[in-house]
C-alpha cells in the first residue's frame, strides 16, 4: 500500500503471485491492474500515485517522495535537441549582433529578459498554472527560445517557402515558412515537457500552460532577432530601429505565439491526460484539431494578402485567437476551481519504478 | 556557518498514512508509462510530426524547378522593400532581370541580371543623407568594406532623380568589394589603397561628421564607409562634386574581384520635418565597366508607380 510514512517515495506494496499487488489500489482508484492508470501499471513496472499537493507538502520532507523531472529517453532527447539548439541560437544571435550595434543588442535582449520575467510572474498567478515549478517554466521558455526556433529552421522552413513559390503563391511564402515548421516544432516541445514534467503537470490544461510558456520563449527570441534584423533598416540608428520594431511587434502582435502554442498545447494536453473513457482516435483528433487551428491562424497572420490589407486580417485573427484563449482559460479555470474546492487540486503525480 | 538542519520529528500517529487520491473518479489519466502505451504515443507523435514537417519537403522535392520569381519588378518591390508604400519606385531596366520569391534577407531585394546583380534597400526616417547612405550600404553588405578604388569622372545626371521625384541623389563607384574577414585582395591582387580608406575627401581630409556618428559601421570595421561622394545632386540647383584620386592599380586582375556601384535616392517626407525616405541600390559585377554602366542605365530607368 502506498504510504508517505514508513519510507520515502511510496514503498512497494507486497506482491501476490503473478505480480499483482496483494492490496487494492488506494481508495477511489479501483481500475483493474491491467490498465494503465493510478496504482500499479499493467506491466507491473510502475506505481503511479496522484495526491493533492497540500497533502504532499504536509508530510515531512524526508518522508515524502522528492518531486523531480521524469528521466526517460524523451528527457535525454529533449536535452540533445536543446543543447544543439542553444549553440545554434547563440551563433545566430552573435551574427545578428555583429551586424547591428551593441546598443540595439543590449536593448533587445534586456527587453526580452524583462518581459519573460514579468510574463512568467503573471502566468503563475493563474490557477491553471499551479503547481508548475519555476524550473519547468524555465525549461519551457528554453525550448521555445532555442529548439522551437532552430528545429523549424533546420527542417522544413526553407522547403516550405520554396514550395509556396513553386506553386506561384508568393503571398503565402511567410505562411508556409512560418506556420508549417514552427507550430510542430513548438508542439514537439510541449509533448516532451509534459512527459518530463509529469509529476507536476497532470491535467489537460497543463498542455495549454506548457504551450503558452514555449510560445512565450519563441516570441521573445523572434522579437529580439527581428529587432536586430530590421533595426539596421532605420534611417538614423540601429537603436531607434530596434526600439520601434520591438515595440511594434510587442504591441501589434501581442502574445501571438503564446496563443498559438497554447492552443496546440491544449490539444496535446487532452490527448495526454483525458480519462480512459476517451479513445485513441479522440486523442489524435484533439491534437490535430487544436494543432490545425494553430497552423491555420499562424498562416493567416503571416500571409501577404494581395487583395486586402494584411493588418485587417491580422486584427481579426488576433481577436478570434484572444477570444478562443479566454474561453479555454475560463473553462479550464472553472474545472480547476471545482477540483480545488474539493481539495483535489493542485496535485502531484508520483511515478515510482516498481519492478516486475 | 550553520550546521545541517535539525531533522523534522516524525509525526506521532499510525505507522501508515494512506494518501488521499487526487483523482478519485478517474476523470484523468497519467502520462504514458507502460512500454506498450509509450510506443503507441511515440509512434503517433513521430508520425504526426513527420507528416507535418515532411509533407512540404516531399512536395517541394517532387515539384520541378527551383522556386519561382516575381513576374514584374513592381511586385518584387511591393513585397520586399519597406519604403515602397510611401515611395513606390521601380525600374524598367529590371524587366530583364529575375528576383526570386525567396529573398535572403527581409527588407532587401536582389535581382539577378545577365552580367550583374543588383540589390535594393529602403530606409525610412533618414534626416542625414550621408548617414542614410552609409546605413544602406551596411544593410546590404554588412561585412564588406568599400575601399578607395573608384572612378573619378562620370557625368552627373539629375535626370534619374527627376524620374522618380527624388530630392537628392548620390552615386559612387565602382568600388572593389572587400570582405572584412578575408582582408583586402591587394595583398595578392595588388589593387592598391589610398588615404581615402577611412572616409576622407579627395584631399585626404577626414570627413568631420564621421567620427561623431553613432552606429556607424566604419567605427567597427576600419575601411568600411566614409563619405566618399562622387556625384551629389540636389534639387533646386544646389550641386557639388568631390574628386578623388584614382587608385593606381585598380585594374589589376583578381579571380574573385567584384565591383560595386551604388546609387542612393532620397525624398523628403510629406510632413517636411526633415525626415525622408532613402532608396539605395548596389550593382555588383565581376566587370567593373559593367557595374558602372549598368548602374547608370538602371538609375535612369526609374519610374514612379501610382501612389
Amino acid at each position: 500500500m502506498t504510504s508517505y510514512h514508513t519510507a520515502p517515495a511510496y514503498p512497494p506494496a507486497p506482491l501476490a503471485p503473478g505480480g499483482q499487488p496483494a492490496t487494492p489500489a488506494p481508495s477511489g482508484q479501483l481500475s483493474p491492474p491491467t490498465a494503465e492508470t493510478y496504482g500499479v501499471t499493467g506491466d507491473g513496472r510502475w506505481l503511479i500515485t496522484s495526491v493533492p499537493l497540500a497533502f504532499h507538502n504536509s508530510v515531512p520532507p524526508q518522508l515524502r517522495p522528492s518531486l523531480t523531472l521524469f528521466k526517460d529517453a524523451w528527457f535525454w532527447i529533449f536535452w540533445v535537441i536543446t543543447s544543439f539548439s542553444i549553440l545554434a541560437t547563440l551563433v545566430t544571435l552573435v551574427v545578428q549582433i555583429a551586424m547591428s550595434t551593441w546598443q540595439a543588442a543590449l536593448f533587445s535582449v534586456t527587453a526580452s529578459v524583462v518581459l519573460a520575467a514579468v510574463a512568467v510572474w503573471l502566468l503563475r498567478k493563474f490557477l491553471i498554472v499551479q503547481p508548475t515549478p519555476l524550473r519547468l517554466a524555465l525549461l519551457a521558455l528554453l525550448w521555445g527560445s532555442t529548439s522551437g526556433f532552430i528545429v523549424a529552421v533546420a527542417t522544413s522552413a526553407s522547403p516550405a517557402m520554396e514550395l509556396a513559390s513553386k506553386l506561384d503563391q508568393a503571398w503565402l511564402q511567410a505562411s508556409f515558412a512560418g506556420a508549417l515548421p514552427e507550430e510542430p516544432s513548438k508542439a514537439l516541445g510541449v509533448w516532451l515537457l509534459l512527459s518530463m514534467g509529469r509529476v507536476w503537470w497532470t491535467r489537460p490544461w497543463h498542455g495549454l500552460v506548457a504551450g503558452a510558456l514555449v510560445g512565450l520563449g519563441f516570441e521573445l527570441v523572434e522579437n529580439t532577432l527581428y529587432a536586430l534584423t530590421f533595426g539596421v533598416l532605420d534611417g538614423s540608428t540601429d537603436l531607434n530601429g530596434a526600439l520601434s520594431v520591438y515595440l511594434l511587434r510587442t504591441v501589434l502582435g501581442f502574445g501571438l505565439h503564446v496563443m498559438l502554442s497554447a492552443m496546440a498545447g491544449y490539444g496535446i494536453g487532452w490527448a495526454m491526460f483525458a480519462g480512459r473513457h476517451r479513445g485513441s482516435w479522440w486523442r489524435l483528433g484533439a491534437v490535430l484539431l487544436w494543432g490545425g487551428i494553430a497552423v491555420l491562424f499562424h498562416g493567416l497572420w503571416n500571409a501577404a494578402w494581395p487583395m486586402v490589407s494584411p493588418v485587417v486580417v491580422q486584427v481579426i485573427a488576433w481577436i478570434i485567437m484572444a477570444g478562443t484563449m479566454v474561453v479555454l482559460v475560463r473553462r479550464s479555470t472553472a474545472e480547476a476551481r471545482k477540483e480545488r474546492d474539493a481539495g483535489l487540486y493542485p496535485c502531484v503525480t508520483i511515478y515510482k519504478a516498481w519492478g516486475k | 556557518m550553520a550546521g545541517p538542519p535539525a531533522p523534522v520529528p516524525l509525526p506521532v500517529g499510525p505507522a501508515f498514512i494512506e494518501p488521499p487520491a487526487a483523482d478519485p473518479t478517474g476523470r484523468y489519466r497519467p502520462v504514458p508509462t507502460t512500454t506498450r502505451r509509450r510506443w503507441k504515443y511515440t509512434l503517433s507523435l513521430l508520425g504526426a510530426f513527420a507528416l507535418v514537417i515532411g509533407t512540404p519537403i516531399a512536395l517541394n522535392a517532387a515539384l520541378p524547378g527551383s522556386g519561382g520569381s516575381y513576374s514584374n519588378a513592381a511586385d518584387a518591390f511591393s513585397q520586399n522593400i519597406l519604403t515602397y508604400e510611401s515611395w513606390p519606385v521601380s525600374f524598367t531596366e529590371l524587366d530583364r532581370c529575375r528576383a526570386s520569391h525567396a529573398q535572403e534577407q527581409p527588407g532587401r531585394l536582389r535581382f539577378t541580371c545577365n552580367r550583374y546583380s543588383v540589390e535594393f534597400v529602403g530606409l525610412d526616417g533618414v534626416t542625414d543623407q550621408a548617414v542614410g547612405v552609409q546605413r544602406s550600404l551596411r544593410a546590404l553588405y554588412p561585412f564588406m568594406k568599400f575601399p578607395a578604388n573608384r572612378e573619378n569622372s562620370r557625368a552627373v545626371t539629375s535626370r534619374a532623380a527627376d524620374r522618380i521625384d527624388a530630392d537628392w541623389v548620390r552615386s559612387a563607384g565602382p568600388f572593389e568589394l572587400i570582405d572584412v574577414f578575408s582582408g583586402p585582395p591587394s595583398s595578392s591582387g595588388g589593387t592598391g589603397s589610398s588615404s581615402n580608406d577611412r572616409g576622407t575627401a579627395g584631399d585626404g581630409t577626414p570627413d568631420p561628421r564621421l567620427p561623431n556618428l553613432p552606429d556607424m559601421p566604419g567605427q567597427r570595421f576600419p575601411g568600411l564607409g566614409g563619405n566618399d561622394v562622387e556625384q551629389v545632386s540636389q534639387r533646386g540647383g544646389d550641386f557639388r562634386t568631390a574628386t578623388y584620386l584614382p587608385a593606381a592599380s585598380q585594374h589589376a586582375a583578381s579571380p574573385r574581384q567584384t565591383w560595386a556601384t551604388y546609387w542612393s535616392f532620397w525624398r523628403e517626407g510629406e510632413d517636411r520635418d526633415g525626415k525622408g525616405t532613402m532608396l539605395t541600390m548596389i550593382v555588383a559585377s565581376e566587370d567593373r565597366d559593367v557595374s558602372l554602366a549598368s548602374a547608370t542605365k538602371l538609375a535612369e530607368s526609374g519610374q514612379l508607380e501610382e501612389e
